[in-house]
């Protein structure tokens, strides 16, 4: 071995140790996600496990989740876990858990804390927000445009189930400001059989147009509509339930919030943490999907179809307001 | 609000009423059977939530029904046999255990269910109503009354069955003399814990079977912690009816009917009231009932207490 190979030598080798940390371990992305429930069932917290799932895959990063069954004693201690234990990003899936991030953030400075469905934006906390209005808005228009009685069955009052419902009565009233909507909350998130009690009351109320949000129990409204024959329509949301009623779902609402969690987590990894709360809507199609079916028995009329699209691109412009800020 | 007054809206209404009441007449029918012989197991929800899982489970491998609900029922008491196991052989706080079971039904069947069941689709072919000829087509009466599946329709079977076993078979007599001077059976020759352990996997057999109903008889689905508080209040229900079969039959109704009065009120947006008042329509009702109802001194004297043989 002469002087100049081993001195090449040395470079090729320093040049690789210097690389190789960067990729190995400096920059190792971690991220921890506290869901308030299970997130075996469609719904909300299969959201967020599909986020830090996304992230994990697109991101490379190292991820970890802990479910704390509506449990807010218990919130303070999963973020200062993961936050001792170097994690990057904590996602708090919920606005529950807005306070006990901000009580751990200032202890934690070099990890950003980001809450979903929350708005609000101290330092390293970071709200996250779909605006579940805008879709909602769209399905409220449908409704009123196809159906005589609208009904809304949620599981609590919480804000994200209010914003949607607000949304949907905007909907519905900016076509017709005397439609008839019935709301009705379960009290919980697991009742299916509730659901869909309460949503049978209503179509024998003569309800023809009904949306459940109730997260796992979503499911027993739909249960109710398939039963109710294919006079009812209603929009599949959050996840796909066309299996459940192929007859009645004459749409999909899907949120791709982890597309948007990795939009935002990419950017962190990149040094550009948001300098706000963060609002996904309709101006960002890759998050949040309105579809229409075609293979049902009464599908949405093209002339329907057109002010859907029409009124969709002045709520991604911002000239439709679809809920009371 | 001018749809409050219809008969429409009384017929679903009634129709709505039994079927939420139905879970809690199985479980607490069973319950009354356990209570008599002395023994309170207050892990009915922790067995509801065993038997509305495995019904579930069975149903979705085999597709079918029977199999389905008898597996539940099975299921059940195995659960109460697990319950027995401890609070009559060992001796164990029934409080404690009881708790303990309704823990085990939680974590159990919601690490079975995502162990097992990623994606359940259309999950499974649950009952269906029966048409009964001439009666399912009635006005007012179908609705309310003769639009159910069989298993809504099995509660009047089950009440019948419990009364004829609890106060017309000399099973029932001992049973009963178990919750109350256990020593008296003891003295005939007969075994107080025997008989313990039947009443409380009968018990369980039949809140596996109310379980089972939200899973294969509501909806079709299962979804941890379905039953969400049905044991509950089916635990009240058995104090509200005096241990009575007969009682817990229609205390479970008003439940349902209150239940059912909630949500269609709910529905009401003409109306106004908070829903949270009218969700605790049903519980502020179970205290008001309580409180008029007086105390017979029917309580089984020695419910909750182990028996030792002198």
């Amino acid at each position: 071995m002469t002087r100049r190979n081993y001195i090449a030598g040395m470079a090729v080798a320093a040049a690789v140790t210097m690389s190789l940390p960067t990729a190995a371990w400096a920059d190792t992305l971690k991220m921890g996600l506290l869901v308030p429930g299970s997130v075996s069932e469609e719904g909300w917290n299969r959201i967020g496990y599909n986020a830090l799932k996304g992230v994990e895959k697109e991101l490379g990063a190292q991820v970890s989740y802990v479910e704390l069954q509506q449990n807010p004693a218990s919130f303070e201690k999963a973020f200062r876990d993961y936050a001792s234990q170097g994690y990057t990003v904590i996602l708090g899936h919920g606005f529950e858990f807005q306070d006990a991030a901000l009580d751990v953030a200032p202890d934690y400075p070099d990890t950003v804390f980001l809450i979903s469905s929350s708005y609000i934006h101290e330092d390293n906390v970071i709200g996250l927000n779909t605006d579940t209005s805008q879709p909602f808005f769209l399905m409220g228009l449908v409704a009123a445009k196809m159906g005589k009685k609208a009904g809304l069955v949620g599981g609590m009052e919480i804000p994200p189930i209010q914003q949607a419902f607000e949304g949907f009565k905007n909907g519905a009233r900016s076509v017709d400001p005397e439609f008839p909507i019935s709301e009705a909350y379960i009290g919980n998130f697991s009742d299916t059989t509730a659901t869909k009690e309460a949503a049978l009351s209503m179509i024998a109320q003569g309800v023809d147009f009904l949306v459940p949000n109730a997260s796992g129990a979503t499911i027993g409204g739909y249960q109710a509509i398939a039963e109710a024959g294919k006079d009812v329509g209603t929009f599949s949301i959050f996840s796909d339930f066309t299996e459940v009623a192929p007859d009645n779902i004459l749409g999909l609402y899907v949120a791709d919030y982890a597309q948007g969690v990795v939009k935002v987590v990419r950017g962190i990894q990149e040094g550009d943490v948001p300098s706000g709360n963060v609002e996904f809507g309709l101006k960002d199609p890759e998050v949040m999907k309105f579809t229409f079916r075609d293979d049902v028995k009464n599908p949405v009329p093209a002339d329907i179809r057109a002010v859907v699209e029409e009124v969709k691109g002045k709520i991604a412009a911002g000239e439709i307001q679809t809920r009371a800020r | 609000m001018e749809d409050v007054a219809t008969l429409g809206f009384i017929a679903t209404t009634i129709g709505a009423t039994w079927r939420l009441a139905t879970p809690l007449i199985f479980a607490a029918i069973g319950e009354v059977f356990s209570e008599r012989a002395g023994v309170l197991n207050i892990g009915l929800e922790g067995v509801m939530l065993v038997g509305a899982f495995v019904g579930f489970a069975t149903m979705f491998a085999y597709g079918s029904l029977p199999l389905g609900l008898a597996s539940a029922v099975a299921a059940g008491a195995v659960v109460g046999l697990l319950f027995a196991f401890f609070t009559i052989t060992i001796k164990a706080d029934q409080i404690v255990v009881g708790a303990a079971i309704n823990l085990l039904g939680m974590g159990l069947t919601a690490f079975l269910f995502r162990t097992y069941f990623v994606g359940t689709g259309r999950g499974v072919e649950i009952a269906q109503p029966l048409d009964i000829p001439g009666l399912s087509d009635l006005p007012f009466f179908g609705e309310a009354f003769f639009r159910h599946n069989a298993i809504v329709y099995s509660t009047l079977l089950v009440v019948v069955l419990a009364v004829v076993v609890l106060y017309k078979t000399s099973f029932g007599l001992t049973l009963r003399a178990v919750g109350e001077h256990p020593k008296a059976v003891d003295v005939v020759g007969r075994s107080v814990a025997a008989y313990r352990y039947g009443a409380v996997m009968i018990g369980t057999g039949l809140a596996g079977l109310g379980g089972a109903f939200l899973t294969l008889g509501h909806s079709n689905q299962f979804v941890e912690n379905i039953t969400s508080g049905r044991g509950f209040i089916a635990l009240a229900v058995v104090v509200f009816a005096r241990w009575s079969p007969v009682g817990a039959f229609f205390v479970a109704m008003l439940f349902g009917l209150f239940y059912a009065l909630q949500l269609q009120l709910q529905a009401q947006p003409a109306l106004n009231i908070p829903y949270q008042a009218l969700q605790a329509l049903p519980y502020v009702m179970t205290i008001v009932a309580l409180v008029m109802v007086r105390n017979k001194g029917d309580t089984p004297k020695m419910l909750g207490v182990p028996y030792t043989k002198a």
